[in-house]
């Protein structure tokens, strides 16, 4: 082979045999790897001819000694701590004003690109993209009160639950038309940039008074809201929904996930001493252990695994996606894994 | 090889995904599935035990830390094994090669006479099929095969120790691959 020219599909195809045994040097080697990349019957018959060598050693007999799996496993979990996914080894270490701003700059484009139509929308919510938004405006209003920067009064005799307090605010901005519903989005967004950056690090981890989740959180709650229903507005204005970057898909999962224990106790379906797994693949996904919305007891109780891509996982907590359109694998009890789904999508409530 | 089970398949990427997800208990039923197959393999090459078991944990930590890596498209969970662990198998016997050759001022070093399949393969059923389907390869096809795979040679290197021109080694090995291949069809439970 001429080393200074690309091998053609012919002489990639002879060397085949050789590349499915590994007996290329690395200059070969990489030379057909480029060819089978770019050929997909070359890429198959490499393939074909990989699992043929596979073969090989199959019937030896040999087995390792019983000890190697605990080595194997402990030198696993010594080289890389469990539960944080690959794209994401430091684990969800976002920091709120960034978290929250990058979400906010998405909302903040789509808001420029509305036409006038887009504002009557329906979304998945049942409600128009004009009072979708002003009941986002009104959630995040809220935010920045608990901020200080903000100021966010329950209306009397209005229904206390998350979206029955924000419907004098959508009956106002309504009325208002879409320019008031985006300029009161942009005011308050801003105004929460502004309490989260005047925050020192600490500060998003201490206690707070009167509620029982740290600021982080509380970002990352608002944060997610701010992702459903940005990706709702597309979703019901024709534009293809959008994935958060993996930092923030890890976040917010991790959020979501450490919330399914509270969420079965509301939904009332506890089973004490059973524990869950949650395993969310793809880009800033990550593996947690939760109990069952009861006791986690001594750790042995019988586990549910479920397994989901993580940002389709957040379409569903968030009750943007339907629980049918998850795509799942369950290793365990089935009933067990949809009082955990169910639970979770408490998340939205 | 056609035939491909869609449910292992299915079961090697969620497994993979599981482990790039930080899923321990994934790479634990990883490794119950493919430890034999990874230790058999390096056991060929290294003819060492515990030198095999080093290898093994190589690879299985490899799988940990790097399970994105795995790309579907380019073959199965066991070939991708397959393939690290014989790269890390010869790439010992080499480094191992080097160094006895520095302490004995040698710069040659027989790895050893070439593995007879027929000795090593053990009377499971799959393993019976493979070791017909070897034997039954020209011995020139087969030995190119041997020394390739379980001696951790090149196809050059093949070529010198038969003294045979290297175009020749290289559609040995491709010819007797094919051949395996045909006769071997369907016999992966995993293909």
């Amino acid at each position: 082979m001429d080393l200074t020219q690309p091998p053609s599909p012919d002489e990639v195809l002879e060397l085949l045999g050789a590349f499915a045994v590994d007996a290329l040097d690395h200059d070969d080697r990489r030379r057909v790897e480029v060819q089978i990349d770019q050929h997909p019957q070359l890429r198959a018959e490499a393939r074909r001819l990989q699992d043929v060598a596979a073969l090989l050693s199959l019937g030896d007999g040999e087995r390792p000694t019983a000890q190697l799996r605990d080595e194997v496993l402990g030198s696993a979990l010594e080289s890389r701590p469990p539960g944080r996914h690959l794209s994401n080894p430091l684990g969800p270490a976002l920091a709120p004003s960034l978290l929250f701003g990058r979400q906010w700059h998405e909302l903040d484009q789509l808001l420029d690109q509305l036409g006038a139509a887009d504002w009557h929308a329906v979304t998945s919510f049942g409600r128009s993209v004009n009072e979708l938004l002003a009941h986002l405006s009104a959630s995040l209003e809220q935010f920045a009160h608990e901020l200080g920067t903000g100021r966010f009064e329950l209306e009397p005799g209005v229904e206390q639950h998350h979206w029955g307090v924000t419907e004098p605010t959508i009956a106002r901005l309504v009325d208002h038309g879409p320019t008031a519903t985006a300029a009161a989005l942009r005011d308050v967004a801003n105004r929460i940039g502004t309490g989260l950056a005047a925050r020192t690090p600490h500060a998003f981890d201490a206690p707070r008074e009167g509620s029982g989740i740290s600021l982080r959180d509380r970002t990352r709650l608002a944060t997610f809201e701010l992702w459903i229903h940005t990706d709702d507005v597309r979703l019901a204005t024709g534009r293809p929904m959008v994935a958060p970057d993996r930092e923030r898909v890890n976040a917010l999962s991790d959020l979501s996930a450490r919330f399914i224990s509270l969420g079965m106790l509301v939904t009332g379906h506890v089973h004490d001493g059973k524990r869950g797994r949650l395993v969310l693949t793809g880009d800033g996904g990550g593996t947690w252990t939760f109990a069952l919305g009861g006791e986690l007891g001594d750790g042995t109780g019988e586990v549910v695994t479920i397994v989901a891509d993580a940002v389709d996982y957040c379409r569903v907590v968030g009750k943007l996606s339907p629980l049918e359109s998850l795509t799942l694998d369950v290793d365990g009890d089935a009933m067990l894994a949809r009082d955990v789904l169910e639970g979770a999508r408490t998340f939205a409530e | 090889m056609p035939g491909a089970d869609p449910d292992q398949g299915r079961w090697e990427r969620t497994t993979l995904l599981r482990i790039a997800a930080g899923d321990e208990t994934a790479l634990a039923a990883l490794y119950d599935q493919y430890a034999s197959y990874v230790f058999a393999l390096a056991l060929r090459v290294l003819k060492d035990r515990s030198a095999a078991e080093d290898v093994a944990q190589d690879v299985f930590v490899h799988v940990w830390t790097k399970a994105t890596a795995f790309d579907p498209e380019r073959g199965t969970v066991r070939s991708w094994l397959g393939v690290i662990t014989h790269r890390r198998a010869v790439d010992r016997v080499r480094r191992e090669a080097a160094s006895r050759a520095r302490d004995e001022r040698s710069n040659r070093r027989d790895l050893g006479a070439t593995p007879d399949v027929d000795e090593a393969v053990s009377s499971l059923v799959l393993g019976e099929r493979v070791r017909s389907a070897l034997h039954a390869l020209p011995d020139d096809q087969r030995s190119a095969i041997e020394l390739a795979y379980f001696g951790g040679k090149t196809f050059r290197e093949v070529a010198a120790v038969l003294g045979i021109p290297e175009g020749t080694a290289k559609s040995r090995i491709r010819l007797g691959m094919a051949k395996l291949s045909e006769a071997l069809q369907g016999v992966a439970p995993w293909t």
